[in-house]
């Protein structure tokens, strides 16, 4: 009788055992300040990603699509998802990456406004997923009532584009002064760079890791200094 | 006293200027005495050799000894008590005396009925040790209705406290030999058993409860990033499916990794569990139960931009099927071995992760805290091994312990590193409380 119960107790116990798959809930709370994510339009609703994160919100839905942008956030359990892996964010600030210019030719021979510092953003790859943007950032010496447009000029005449490409990098100045002295500014500036696939021979891999030489002004006395960066350029 | 002084000084005299004549071989001889010293250092050395291998083997044979029937003594077919004068009716000093009893007690309450002065010594009667259990048993307060086969002989003492007459009732002659032949047998039967278990009959079932702790956790330190989860495993508010492939399978990480340090921790799992045994044949049994496990690790990341911790907690519950051999007692401590498996599956997981990245160069921060409920797809199935001991405390419980390891198959559990998928073998310290019944 003792043994009749004892297994009856333990075969229950082991039935219950393997029927636990019920347990996909917990609280999580993720945050975020002025980090880089892609909005794009999914479903004609615009969500903003990075690769490992989605998220949306009234805010992210109103701005541009296949655009970069700079985002602090927050989100938590309570706020739940608006779809599947969308989740719905709190966002307190939001901020456009501009455009820059990326030309397949030789750079103008005539000096351009100096960087006082560069930076190409790393770990973002050159890929449709994220619109085959290269984000670099920058300072300059802003004068009030200027404005600096950053471009970049490849010429596509480089025998050893596949392993390292030369780029020359630019900032072209508009608008006048009004003052003598200006102050440090940042700046940052997303290029288009789906044509340098074009130059670049994968031999059958999905992606290709490439050296990319930046060329430029540095400093008030103008003086040329070359940075070279690696990056990585999906072919789809 | 004078002349003996006067001897010694005509001894002195005459011996003062003698020399010993040194041999011709003494320096060889002198040499060979060195030798000796070495060589006895030598034999001492092994003589220390042989004397502690001499206690081994002495120990070893006393456990076998001891681990011999015991209840030898016990056999002996006597009856004794020590009785009053008046009550002795019958007297025959024929036979002879096989057994001596010990010291009398004197005369007690219990006894004054029969009149007798009883010995409250247990006497003993000769058993067929064919292990079943035997049942002391004392003289009888009948002692008037002596079997035919016994006699009885009557030996008369003197004491201090005055004469007192003993009464030896012993079989005759015939039964007697008969009794020491089934002695003699029954020891040939049970001396070639060498090391035997106990007597007693063991008993069919037993309960036990038990606690395991594994010897040894798993560590690793390395540069590269490391995480609990595999890829697989993140959860789907982390990443995308099909519906988004536009994000789904290339990452946008500005982390720098070239300074990270990773480290990742299992401990030992720690088990607590309920198990009964059925004995099957004689020394062999077959045990089952319910045993919980608590898993625990940890992984963390530490760069110069990124920092993250994660812990994750497993607990599970497993239903082991073991085969426990009795292999040995030593009087009455017996060892066994055991050979089973398990199959365990989680009941609760509990997977945390905070992390925190800075990029001074962006001005950019990101934190995360991560608190999920987890599970594992698949049960877990084991096969173990070890070597025990246990050792009988009062009526049916037991003190047991063992010592052994398991070895953790491929449950295709992936989306999880526990200690299990990363060690596959884990050796373990087991012990316990046994309740035979």
């Amino acid at each position: 009788m003792y043994m009749r119960k004892l297994i009856l107790f333990l075969s229950a116990v082991a039935t219950g055992l393997f029927l636990t798959s019920c347990l996909k809930t917990g609280d999580s709370n993720f945050s975020g300040q002025r980090e880089f994510f892609y909005i794009t339009q999914l479903e004609g609703t615009q969500v903003a990603h990075n690769g490992g994160f989605a998220m949306t919100s009234n805010e992210i839905k109103t701005k541009e699509p296949d655009r970069w942008y700079r985002i602090s956030w927050s989100w938590s359990t309570e706020n739940g998802m608006a779809s599947t892996n969308v989740h719905n964010a709190m966002i307190t600030e939001i901020e456009q990456i501009p455009f820059g210019t990326y030309l397949q030719q030789e750079a103008p021979l005539e000096p351009m406004t100096s960087f006082l510092n560069f930076n190409m953003v790393g770990g973002l790859p050159i890929s449709a997923s994220f619109g085959d943007f290269l984000i670099i950032q920058y300072e300059w010496n802003k004068k009030e009532g200027e404005t600096v447009q950053a471009k970049l000029y490849g010429n596509t005449d480089q025998p050893g584009a596949s392993d390292t490409y030369t780029l020359e990098l630019r900032l072209e100045k508009s608008g006048t002064s009004t003052e003598t002295s200006g102050k440090t500014v940042e700046g940052f500036a997303a290029f288009g760079m789906g044509s340098l696939r074009n130059l670049i021979s994968f031999n059958g891999q999905d992606f290709k890791d490439i050296q990319l030489k930046f060329n430029y002004y540095k400093g008030n006395s103008g003086q040329l200094t070359s940075v070279t960066r690696s990056v990585r350029v999906y072919k789809n | 006293m004078n002349q003996k002084d006067i001897f010694k000084e005509q001894l002195k005299s005459v011996f003062s200027d003698f020399e010993a004549p040194v041999p011709s071989d003494g320096w060889e001889k002198v040499e060979q005495s060195l030798n000796a010293i070495r060589r006895s250092r030598i034999v001492r050395r092994n003589w220390y050799m042989g004397s502690a291998a001499a206690t081994v083997a002495i120990l070893l044979g006393s456990l076998f000894f001891f681990n011999l029937p015991q209840p030898v003594k016990r056999d002996l077919p006597v009856f004794s008590e020590e009785m009053t004068p008046e009550k002795t009716n019958n007297v025959d000093t024929q036979g002879a005396e096989i057994a001596k009893n010990g010291a009398a007690e004197k005369n007690s309450d219990k006894n004054i009925q029969t009149g007798y002065a009883r010995p409250k010594q247990e006497v003993l009667l000769a058993r067929h040790t064919s292990k079943k259990k035997i049942e002391l048993t004392t003289a009888s307060s009948d002692l008037e209705k002596v079997p035919e086969k016994m006699v009885t002989v009557e030996r008369s003492t003197e004491n201090e406290a005055g004469t007192t007459r003993e009464r030896i009732v012993q079989p005759n002659q015939d039964e007697i030999d008969r009794l020491i032949q089934e002695f003699e047998n029954a020891g040939k039967a049970t001396l070639f058993e060498g090391l035997a278990l106990e007597e007693e009959k063991s008993k069919p079932f037993m309960l036990a409860l038990n606690a395991r702790g594994g010897l040894t956790s798993s560590q690793k330190t390395v540069n590269s990033p490391m995480t609990l989860r595999s890829a697989s495993a993140v959860s789907p508010s982390d990443k995308a499916d099909n519906a988004y492939p536009a994000y789904t399978t290339i990452p946008f990480n500005t982390r720098s990794v070239a300074d990270n340090v990773a480290e990742m921790e299992h401990d030992q799992p720690v088990s607590f569990g309920i198990t009964v045994s059925k004995t099957i044949v004689e020394r062999l049994s077959v045990e089952t139960g319910l045993v919980y496990t608590y898993l625990f690790s940890r992984a963390k990341n530490t760069s110069v931009d990124f920092q993250n911790q994660e812990t994750q907690h497993f607990h599970y519950l497993g239903i082991p099927v073991n085969l426990n051999y009795n292999f040995l007692n030593i009087g009455r401590l017996g060892l066994f071995a055991s050979f089973g498996g398990m199959v365990e599956k989680d009941i609760y997981g509990e997977f945390r992760s905070t992390g925190q990245s800075v990029s001074t160069e962006l001005n950019s921060t990101s934190r995360e805290v991560v608190s999920t409920r987890i599970s594992q797809k698949n049960p877990q199935f084991s096969v173990s091994a070890g070597v025990g001991v246990f050792y009988p405390i009062y009526g049916g419980f037991n003190l047991y312990g063992k010592v052994g390891g398991a070895y953790y198959f491929d449950a295709k559990n992936y989306e999880y590193k526990t200690i299990y998928t990363d060690k596959k073998i884990v050796f373990d310290l087991n012990a316990g409380i046994r309740f035979d019944f």
